[in-house]
């Protein structure tokens, strides 16, 4: 059997029982990377530190001192999170040579539970995408391909991220989600992408687009992966000073667990007009899957939800506006000189960023002007009621599917021209963000032309250990058993 | 939006922004105003903005540390970074005009 068919926890085990190395399961999946190099996934290998870092946890291994359950296990990390002394560009060119001084809470994490690390993803330049279109080193293309041979997205802003795992470059990969950007990537390469709830994983050395939105989670082929990573990903951080001090659960204690009597809340608000047939045919079944295990299926309403995109598109561009403010060509990243020291602030923010980053600059601005400001509240006003909307219906309900995306992946030359329509992917995962709630995708089948599509459960606060139990029990009713084109041409599987 | 309001927002990005980036910006603009202006018609009466999840489930920042020093000492990691420097010092186009 080939080491790139295994799970995370498969490997897991093997590594254990010493059946396999670190050093084996590295080396396999550095040269499946390799093959991949046409899909554009990574923006920096660090494979020979990866290949020291296997070398070390078998060491460890052999004297019985393995870190954790993941010690050994290879990861991919999306570009935005800084990893000390490697390259960390945000997929832009501002970054270019811009060598992480510190790590990541996130990272430092993982380090500290002995995981290799496969290299540094590509991604939309600073997070702001929903189809990796917008990367300072090109898009990433989706390792589904279909017999009209067209090249299609793989989602975003965690294209690299999703990619990866699709492609069996990496078994499993981190992303940062701030409107979708795990949900909808891993729902478009038929992957498990979870968002936890905002304040279980520390955004320190996360590079920030909009401060109380963003939230790292994990990209993975099966649920129970998912959950292995998260746990040792998250967990209070006094240099986040904007976490939430909560009881850590074992993500994986809710693992096996039945839904019989689980109250599982259908919100009407998402059978939206945008909504493909066969994935409102697939959001049924996926109820009708759960119902079969005994759970209680629930027609609910979430009134505010038409207003979410809208209020978004308010919030994150200002946040963003005001964090980007610290780019300035001085202290690092690139500099263009100008005449004076406000012209080489403008030159080099003009030559750093691409045109989506500006765009959402200037929108951000435009938001933040005075005479707009009360419109900027009352968007903030609304969030308590798209929040207060979820809060109202997990009094009646332990868990709500939606679908994850409206279609399926799309070709990138049949990308949407205008910037607002490109915002309508994000129209089911947006509002998870807004209200700080935890949300996971599962994907759950093909669509007729072949395309993976995806499910997502959205959990009440801190509820991420119940959300990974009622996603395994859709993952075992509606096993997605197919593999990526890129998979089979390359015998990867 | 008017030539106006566009030098005004230049001014407060910072960013020499090119003329055709510009222009799609104020296409943008417009459906940003029908999204806004239908935002404005929720009623929205008693209820407090929410800036970030702590204001709605009223935890968290309760924890700030202890504000004392604990990182630095990274000046060669930092200057490591630095687009122009001069040994320990960053360097930055001349910002006194001489007389």
């Amino acid at each position: 059997m080939s080491l790139l068919n295994l799970s995370v926890k498969e490997a897991s085990d093997k590594l254990k029982s010493k059946e396999i190395s670190s050093v084996e399961l590295t080396t396999a999946y550095i040269e499946s990377s390799n093959k991949a190099d046409e899909l554009n996934i990574y923006i920096t290998k660090t494979f020979d530190l990866a290949l020291k870092q296997a070398a070390e946890s078998d060491d460890r291994r052999s004297k019985g001192a393995a870190l954790s359950d993941i010690d050994g296990i290879p990861v991919g990390v999306k570009d935005i999170f800084l990893t000390q002394g490697i390259k960390t560009t945000n997929a832009s060119h501002f970054l270019d040579n811009f060598t992480a001084p510190y790590e990541s809470t996130v990272t430092q994490n993982l380090l500290n539970a002995g995981y290799v690390c496969l290299g540094k993803l590509n991604m939309d330049e600073f997070a702001m995408g929903s189809a990796n279109l917008t990367s300072h080193f090109g898009a990433v293309i989706n390792p589904w391909k279909l017999e009209d041979g067209k090249n299609r997205v793989p989602g975003g802003s965690s294209g690299g991220s999703s990619a990866a795992v699709a492609a069996r470059a990496a078994p499993i990969t981190l992303g940062t989600d701030t409107g979708g950007s795990i949900r909808q990537p891993a729902s478009f390469c038929g992957l498990v992408g979870m968002k936890p709830t905002y304040g279980v994983c520390s955004r320190y050395g996360i590079i920030a687009f909009a401060s109380s939105l963003d939230q790292a989670g994990v990209l993975s082929r099966t649920v129970v992966d998912n959950a292995m990573v998260l746990n040792h990903m998250a967990g209070y951080d006094e240099k986040d000073s904007s976490m939430i001090k909560f009881n850590k659960q074992d993500f994986l204690s809710k693992i096996g667990q039945s839904v019989k009597g689980v109250k599982v809340g259908i919100p009407k608000e998402y059978s939206s007009d945008v909504l493909s047939a066969e994935i409102k045919d697939y959001w049924n079944q996926a109820a009708k899957a759960l119902a079969e295990e005994g759970a209680e299926i629930i027609d609910i309403s979430l009134p505010h939800t038409q207003y979410a995109l809208a209020v978004y598109y308010m919030v994150a561009p200002s946040e963003a506006y005001s964090n980007l403010a610290r780019f300035d060509g001085i202290r690092y990243g690139e500099r263009t000189e100008g005449a004076d020291l406000a012209d080489t602030y403008k030159k080099s923010r003009r030559d750093g960023w691409g045109e989506e980053v500006k765009r959402r600059i200037l929108i951000g601005s435009y938001n933040l002007l005075d005479e707009n400001f009360h419109k900027y509240v009352q968007a903030a006003k609304i969030r308590t009621l798209i929040a207060e909307d979820f809060i109202e219906a997990f009094k009646k309900v332990d868990v709500i599917l939606t679908p994850t995306t409206t279609s399926p992946a799309f070709a990138i030359d049949e990308k949407p021209s205008n910037p607002i329509e490109m915002y309508y992917n994000d129209l089911f995962t947006v509002t998870a963000n807004l209200a700080g709630l935890p949300a996971i995708s599962i994907p759950v089948g093909l669509s007729q032309s072949g395309l993976p599509v995806g499910m997502q459960l959205i959990g009440n606060y801190f509820k991420e250990a119940d959300l990974y139990g009622y996603s395994y029990a859709l993952e075992q009713k509606m096993p997605f058993n197919h593999v990526a084109s890129f998979v089979k041409k390359h015998n990867l599987n | 939006m008017s030539n106006v309001d566009l030098e005004r927002l230049i001014r407060l990005t910072n960013i020499e922004v090119e003329p055709e980036i510009l222009e799609k910006f104020s296409e943008s603009v417009k459906n940003i105003l029908e999204w806004t202006n239908e935002l404005q018609t929720v009623d929205t009466t008693n209820v407090d903005p929410m800036f970030s999840v702590f204001d709605l489930i009223n935890k968290g920042l309760e924890n700030l540390r202890e504000d004392v020093v604990n990182d630095g000492d990274m000046r060669e990691k930092i200057l490591l970074n630095a687009p122009d420097k001069n040994e320990m010092f960053i360097c930055v186009p001349k910002v006194i005009e001489q007389e």
